[in-house]
């Protein structure tokens, strides 16, 4: 009751000021009245004073009036309060923006599951190997013999063209156990959503469609539910919708349609038959689940492990298959490591900027101070006190902040959005809007650098003396030099940065696309989707290639099992009479080491990618089924396998190709061949070449070249398909440069955010350079004048000036390759036959700084020598 | 403004929270009571009376309300409060302790 009072009473007198005074001078004339002096009395005043101090409100009063004054200062330099402002607004918002992608990342649990109990997904290990998916058995056996979890689901990506009557398209999927929908606690927003009974009744031809596709791809029909969509030539019947925010058990990319996980030897044939549910042999299902109410990661994955060994007596062949239980889901544990380090990477590039945004309208503000040198005297002359005169500095800085920060937020969930493109398969409808973690992040940012802002310029007001003389102005100089020095500093950090990006992303590119006259687009194109088959669907393949080879304006076409820079499957193999017994061979199927990519080819491979022939020869029209094996290596491969000896002629055993068959078969190296970059960062990697006429893959890449745009090899591509056979889906069509971008999209996105900040900076640096320089020198004026009163030649001024920047500037440059140094080890994973002290990326760097520097500090030199001295006298 | 009487520290919030405790006045009505009361020895200035009763308005123990004065006058009447009544209480029994003691000291000597 007191307390409300007491509330009330201080509101009253800041809110009904004018009321409150008025009220006060009335009580006291009253009292003179009744005194018998009418009037005004001396000492009246000080009385008035003494009551309205009695109401506890002056701090807030003396905050008030001080902010008014401090905007109404910012308004009379409109143009540096609005650049500090904009300035600070770019950095708040890039550091704000990548911050809500780390959130979106790293800290947010899956968009559109329930986030009540912690969920956990199952990786698969394999003689210490990260494999990541299971067997749909295994995956059964888990759910049975587990205790740890409420419940515990399963799902598999897979990609398909849908036909909607006259509509078709493109679409991401995941097949999944009837329990996913409720173990990830989504919600339908139309119909229904899968359960038990789609997993295990025959009748599982049914789908759930996203929110995302149900509106972009079919206008929000109310009545989808019912319809008929054919996916890969199946139809399937739509059964519901999931509501918005949800897209998949996967983060990064967004899922368009589940199907239950039993329809995949209709949805996805994989393997011999077509079935992965039964064999244990295929790894392609996810485990995942939400723990039981007091269970925890460490007791569900010391039962994973019996679990995984009583699945191992069983089946001897699996004794080496472990499983993870990792919290979290949406990312594998290696993808999130690897992600969080990108994300934090980036993260510390924007805040750097932000550092410089702060040190850089900072210095614009200490530049001020040397205006305001005479009214902070007269300030304290008259009696203010010292903190709150130092107040005003942090108040104006606030201002600017706070401003600041507004704009920045506002910009930070577009600017998010836009960073995310630089992902190429993020999700269109990934979650990166503001939240309390956002925006607490944002408004820290903006207190530290109302500090940093602030801070000198408050400093020194407080310990202002009344005669502003030399000794203060230097200490105030020396603080506008540290301020340029870390200016310049992190600016040549930033570049530096930005040169060693760039210059990666450029080597990393010509590492894996030699240049090259004509165009290449590829295609993945599997029979076994059309229930081919191994012999028919190689056949539809190779007529496929001879139509396309065949096309106007193709100049070759061949057929791969993989393309430079997307992965290869990799196979274990040994010098032919060394290989062990087949059990053990196996387990070298999971080792890290020692397995080359294995690549069949069609003939004219080598040709179409330009890889140089070094020894021996190609594979040619001789090399088919039914005569001898042989295989091409490259150079990393022969070194390992026959280090210094000739490799031609030399056998090769390769057990998986023909595991289970009496007949023992070896390759004979007849090539070798350039070694070729194929991913990204790694050394370049062991690679095997088999002639794809004596191997028979249901699914290979179909590559075109052709001195044709890009988008006509497309169609040539799809022509030739067509026209073979309709049914067979064209999957993942891309032109070499969109493959070399989707692996490479890191460091081209490390590049153009580099390159963004690194340029931003040396901008930043620029203008924080030029102010301080031309305050330094208008404060000289009055000397300048009278030396070139006194005869001294304007370019020994320009000099003296110049001279006076240049230890900033020398200072700032090594502070920021001292800080370098230290900070691009960050970097060191993401670049690219290029070293962090890569002399031409620091030395351009430092070259462009310097020279901004010098410019900014010889102009604003030269403006102070071209003064007429009359003038600079009399201007005080 | 001469003070001939200056008030012992903290006295004066005594008398004025005892002068109102009676009825609600206006602060001219409680200096002259407290005038008329002492027998002329306490004379209440204006440049402290009013301060503080701004201080213990502000304190939450009385509460003031604007009402016709005597004299047809427009004027702030002061009351006690719930909490003023405790802290006039208080006030009383630290007192008691003061005056007693420095009572003995007095008479001893």
């Amino acid at each position: 009751m007191r307390t409300a009072r007491k509330l009330w009473l201080r509101f009253r007198s800041l809110a009904f000021r004018a009321r409150v005074n008025r009220e006060l001078s009335e009580e006291l004339a009253f009292h003179r009245a009744c005194a018998g002096e009418p009037g005004k009395l001396a000492g009246s005043d000080s009385i008035w004073e003494a009551c309205h101090d009695q109401r506890g409100v002056a701090l807030i009063e003396n905050t008030i009036q001080d902010l008014r004054l401090a905007a109404r200062r910012l308004w009379a330099s409109p143009g540096l309060s609005l650049t500090a402002t904009f300035v600070l607004a770019i950095g708040i918002a890039a550091a704000t923006a990548m911050f809500a992608l780390v959130s979106a990342v790293l800290l947010r649990p899956l968009p559109g599951a329930d986030p009540a109990s912690p969920l956990v997904h199952l990786e698969r290990v394999e003689a210490g190997q990260l494999l990541g998916d299971f067997s749909y058995p295994d995956a059964l056996d888990f759910r049975a013999m587990s205790h740890s979890y409420a419940s515990l689901a399963a799902f598999s990506p897979a990609d398909w063209y849908w036909h909607l009557r006259s509509q078709s398209g493109e679409a991401q999927g995941e097949m999944v156990s009837g329990n996913y929908f409720s173990t990830l606690g989504v919600r339908a927003e139309l119909g229904r959503l899968l359960d038990g009974n789609d997993e295990s009744s025959a009748q599982n031809r049914v789908v759930v469609l996203s929110d995302q596709i149900w509106r972009g791809s079919f206008g929000a029909d109310p009545a989808i539910v019912g319809k008929t969509v054919v996916l890969n030539q199946t139809p399937m019947s739509v059964v519901g919708v999931a509501s918005a925010p949800f897209h998949g058990a996967t983060l990064t990319w967004a899922t368009d349609v589940w199907a239950p996980i039993t329809a995949q030897p209709r949805l996805m044939p994989m393997n011999d038959n077509g079935s992965c549910l039964e064999t244990r042999n295929c790894g392609w299902v996810t485990v995942f689940g939400r723990l039981a109410p007091g269970v925890t990661v460490a007791q569900a994955q010391a039962e994973a492990r019996l679990v995984a060994a009583r699945i191992g007596e069983a089946h001897p062949l699996l004794k080496s298959r472990q499983a993870a239980v990792v919290a979290g889901l949406g990312l594998w544990s290696d993808d999130r490591s690897a992600t969080g380090r990108f994300l934090l990477l980036m993260m510390g590039g924007t805040l750097l900027l932000v550092a410089m945004t702060s040190a850089s309208v900072g210095s614009l503000f200490l530049a001020r101070m040397a205006a305001r040198q005479r009214e902070v005297a007269t300030q304290l002359a008259l009696g203010a006190r010292r903190m709150r005169v130092a107040r005003q500095f942090l108040l104006e800085a606030g201002i600017v902040a706070a401003a600041g920060t507004l704009a920045g937020l506002a910009a930070a969930t577009p600017l998010a959005r836009a960073l995310l493109r630089l992902e190429p398969t993020a999700p269109e409808n990934m979650v990166v809007s503001l939240d309390w973690r956002i925006t607490t992040f944002a408004v820290g940012i903006a207190v530290l650098s109302t500090l940093v802002m602030a801070a000198a310029p408050a400093f020194l007001a407080a310990r202002a003396s009344l005669t502003p003389g030399m000794a203060r102005s230097r200490k105030r100089h020396a603080a506008q030099r540290w301020l340029l020095a870390t200016q310049l500093g992190v600016a040549l950090l930033l570049l530096i940065a930005a040169g060693l990006a760039q210059r990666s992303v450029q080597l990393a590119a010509a590492g894996q696309v030699p240049r090259r006259s004509d165009q290449i687009v590829v295609a993945t194109l599997d029979t076994g989707r059309i229930f081919l088959s191994r012999g028919d669907g190689k056949a539809l393949l190779e007529r496929i290639r001879q139509r396309a080879a065949a096309l106007p304006g193709v100049t070759n076409a061949v057929l791969a099992s993989c393309v430079p820079p997307s992965f290869c499957d990799r196979g274990s193999v040994f010098v032919a009479g060394t290989e062990p017994p087949p059990a053990e061979a196996r387990a070298h199927d999971f080792l890290a080491a020692n397995r080359p990519d294995i690549n069949a080819v069609t003939l004219g491979y080598f040709t179409l990618f330009q890889i140089p022939l070094e020894r021996g020869r190609d594979f040619d029209a001789g090399d088919g089924q039914g005569r001898p094996l042989v295989c091409v290596v490259n150079q990393a491969l022969a070194e390992r396998l026959w280090p210094h000896q000739e490799p031609l002629g030399r056998q090769i055993d390769w057990p998986a190709f023909d595991r289970g068959q009496k007949q023992k078969s070896y390759f004979t190296v007849v090539g070798v061949v350039a070694n070729r970059r194929a991913r990204l960062m790694e050394a370049p990697p062991e690679q095997m070449f088999v002639p794809s006429a004596q191997t028979a893959l249901p699914a290979m890449r179909l590559a075109l070249s052709g001195a044709l745009p890009t988008d006509r090899l497309f169609q040539s591509l799809r022509a030739a398909v067509a026209g073979e056979n309709a049914a067979l889906p064209v999957l993942h069509l891309r032109s070499e440069s969109e493959q070399v971008r989707l692996t490479l999209w890191q460091p081209i996105a490390i590049a153009d955010l580099a390159g963004l900040c690194g340029g931003l900076a040396a901008l930043l640096a620029a203008i924080g350079l030029f102010g301080t320089l031309a305050q330094l020198v208008a404060e000289r004026r009055h000397e300048l004048g009278i030396r070139l009163a006194l005869g001294a030649a304007p370019s020994r001024l320009i000099h003296m000036v110049a001279r006076d920047a240049a230890s900033a500037i020398a200072a700032g440059l090594l502070l920021g390759a001292g800080a370098a140094g230290v900070a691009l080890q960050g970097l060191r994973p993401w670049l690219f036959d290029v070293h962090i002290f890569d002399p031409l990326s620091w030395s351009a760097a430092a070259a462009l700084l310097a020279a901004i520097a010098f410019t900014g500090s010889y102009l604003a030199a030269a403006r102070a020598a071209s003064i007429p001295a009359a003038e600079a006298l009399r201007c005080e | 403004m001469s003070r001939p009487t200056d008030l012992v520290q903290g006295t004066l919030d005594l008398l004025i929270l005892k002068t109102i405790a009676l009825e609600p006045s206006h602060g001219w009505a409680i200096a002259q009571r407290i005038k008329q009361v002492s027998g002329d020895n306490l004379q209440v200035q204006q440049g402290s009376l009013y301060p503080a009763l701004h201080r213990l308005e502000q304190q939450g123990w009385i509460a003031a309300k604007w009402g016709a004065s005597e004299n047809g006058r427009r004027a702030k009447f002061y009351a006690l409060t719930a909490a003023g009544r405790k802290q006039l209480a208080k006030e009383l029994k630290e007192w008691q302790r003061l005056s007693a003691g420095i009572g003995l000291i007095v008479a001893q000597m």
